[in-house]
């Protein structure tokens, strides 16, 4: 008697692998469908957990595009505090699709949000903030037209950038967003978290959809492929769970709702399209083999141990450098790259907490 | 303690930039010599942060330093000091940091490499990349003066003076191209460019220096006029030439950070009254 199972590998059973593997042990989580080079010119984006993916890449030689870059003279974790090296341009956490989709289409095709520049509050009462980027100037800017300013030179210097890059390195974090009323803009944080008011005739909520994040994609890659069609894309769903929902679920019914939909939304693209691989640091995070050891005690953040085996593992798999199981490491060592937890990470979603009370 | 008629004991502690104190006072006259007590302490800038000062007042090797690196520190140690490896603060009246932090030139080195409003046009802005508002720069200019602030904690040394001397400012030489490459062009075509590049540098150093008084109660003793070239934000070549290396030799000629014993000569001569006042 034969069965399909017969010559399936060992990491097709649960049993084999899953049931009693130790946490750090997913080698054989990834295989790549594209290689990336370190002469790949590689832009990346996405939500707070992204900015791991890009730091080991950097970390690790491969050129990853600086489009607004500040010198090393100054050091990183200052930088960062504008919104310098987070990402491959000083646009701040894109937690939507939607948002790199209109993120894209107003640098390319002149598709400006409905509102752009919005007011401060508290200590930054009487300054101004880009709307779509509120968190990369703390103290805001002195009026509107500096705002508009900064943002037709954020926009020129993207042009650039997504122009000379090749693969795009793109982390989905959340289904959840805030857009304007009529539907036309979305924002990256609720209006009156880091600036702006919150109006409910002026903005509501969105939770997107299956079809409009797979809709959402295709024009962020149908734009790119249409500036070099031999554009790529590497997406990966960020592990870190909701810090609020404005549903009216449990924030863990709403981030499995959330999660579950990006994942499938990766899955429809790896599975109907060439040009797009997926990195499965989300099962690697989340896998029930970790036992939560992946995460913080707040069991929100990604621990060090954590970000270090999801990027190890994504290291050895492209380039044979970096993973090396608990086993056989020295005690203290990390098994892949620099480590870092999401406490490194500059994420503006977490602002919401203050609203939990407690 | 010291007695009265004893000249105080002052303690010269940093990193590669001692060399050029230690040169400077050797050519000091002798009757100023016989009036300072002086030693000197020094290791290369890497290893010396890797020090700390404990509670009872010993500059010495912090106990989670790795062992390779702890013998590195220790043997260098030995090396440049006669043996000594740690110092006991306790008996100098006067402690002197030399070069041992980094807080004077970043802005010299930032400024000629990103736009900022109102301060450079948009093309050049466009040209470097990088548009950053006035705030943003000042923002980063004070989170940058924060960590120039020597770590180390003097409170276990109540009654002690306590001061920085300024490293040199970058010495003219660096406009050369065989010496500071790409940087020297930047910082050339800055001093064209920009009129706001000079007193930007001036108004971060003065800024500096109210900070380390402020907040680690240490004196910053300037950098004397007379030593700057033209530009005001460079060191004169003369204050450079045949400086000489913390392990010995002397400083391959592309070096545009240290002084030469000329440098440190005036350096003691500024000093030496405020030492005697101590």
């Amino acid at each position: 008697m034969t069965s399909p199972y017969d010559q399936a590998p060992p990491s097709a059973f649960w049993s084999r692998t899953a049931a009693r593997r130790a946490a750090d042990e997913v080698a054989d989580f990834y295989q790549p469908r594209h290689r990336i080079t370190r002469a790949d010119p590689i832009a990346t984006a996405g939500s707070c957990f992204a900015q791991h993916v890009g730091r080991t890449l950097r970390e690790h030689g491969f050129k990853v595009l600086d489009a607004e870059p500040l010198p090393p003279i100054v050091p990183r974790d200052i930088a960062q505090t504008w919104g310098y090296g987070l990402y491959s341009g000083r646009y701040g956490n894109i937690y939507t699709i939607r948002q790199m989709r209109q993120l894209l289409e107003e640098a390319f095709v002149d598709r400006r949000p409905t509102e752009r520049v919005w007011s401060g509050f508290g200590a930054a009462e009487g300054r101004f903030f880009d709307a779509q980027r509120p968190g990369v100037d703390p103290g805001g800017l002195p009026d509107a037209a500096t705002v508009l300013r900064h943002r037709a030179f954020h926009l020129s210097r993207l042009r650039e950038l997504f122009t000379k890059a090749r693969l795009l390195v793109f982390t989905f974090g959340l289904t959840e967003a805030w857009m304007s009323a009529d539907g036309a803009t979305v924002f990256p944080t609720a209006p009156g978290t880091l600036a702006g008011e919150y109006d409910p005739a002026r903005y509501r909520f969105h939770n997107f959809r299956f079809a409009e994040m797979v809709e959402d994609f295709l024009a962020v890659r149908s734009l790119l492929r249409g500036l070099a069609p031999d554009y790529r894309f590497l997406i990966t769903v960020s592990p870190v769970p909701l810090t609020a929902t404005a549903t009216d679920q449990h924030v863990e019914v709403a981030t499995s709702r959330s999660k579950s939909l990006l994942r499938a939304v990766c899955a429809e693209l790896y599975e109907t399209l060439e040009d797009v691989d997926y990195f499965p640091s989300y099962e690697i995070i989340t896998a029930q083999a970790a036992r939560g050891s992946f995460y913080r005690p707040n069991l929100r953040s990604v621990s060090e141990e954590g970000v270090a085996t999801a990027m190890g593992a994504f290291l050895a798999a492209q380039t044979g450098e970096g993973a090396v199981p608990a086993a056989q490491r020295a005690p203290g060592t990390p098994p892949g790259p620099t480590p870092a937890s999401d406490e490194d990470v500059i994420c503006e979603e977490m602002l919401l907490e203050r609203f939990a009370g407690q | 303690m010291t007695q009265p008629t004893a000249p105080p004991r002052i303690l010269v502690l940093g990193s590669s930039h001692t060399v050029a104190l230690k040169e400077g006072h050797a050519r000091l006259p002798e009757e100023l010599r016989a009036a300072l007590d002086v030693t000197f302490f020094a290791l290369g800038g890497s290893l010396i942060s890797h020090y700390t000062v404990d509670a009872a007042g010993q500059f010495r090797l912090r106990d989670d330093v790795a062992p390779a690196l702890a013998s590195q520190c220790r043997e260098q140690a030995r090396a440049i000091n006669d043996g000594t490896e740690e110092v006991d603060l306790a008996p100098f009246d006067v402690i002197c940091l030399a070069g041992t932090f980094n807080g004077l030139d970043p802005m010299i080195r930032l400024l000629p490499q990103v736009g900022v409003d109102g301060m450079h046009d948009p093309d050049t802005a466009a040209a470097r990349g990088t548009l950053l508002s006035p705030e943003a720069l000042e923002g980063i200019a004070a989170r940058m003066i924060d960590r120039a602030i020597p770590a180390w904690d003097f409170t276990a040394l109540a009654g002690k003076r306590l001061f920085v001397m300024a490293p040199p400012l970058p010495f003219e030489k660096v406009l050369r191209p065989e010496v500071g490459g790409r940087l020297g062009a930047q910082i050339t075509e800055e001093i064209r460019a920009n009129p706001a590049y000079v007193p930007c540098i001036q108004a971060y150093l003065a800024d500096l220096t109210e900070a380390l008084q402020a907040r680690a109660g240490m004196t910053l003793l300037p950098q004397p006029p007379e030593t700057l070239s033209a530009h005001g934000i460079l060191s004169a070549d003369s204050y450079a030439d045949g400086a000489k290396r913390i392990g010995g030799g002397d400083q391959p000629d592309r070096d545009f950070l240290h002084g030469n014993a000329r440098w440190g000569e005036l350096f003691w001569t500024r000093f030496a009254p405020l030492c005697a006042a101590a």
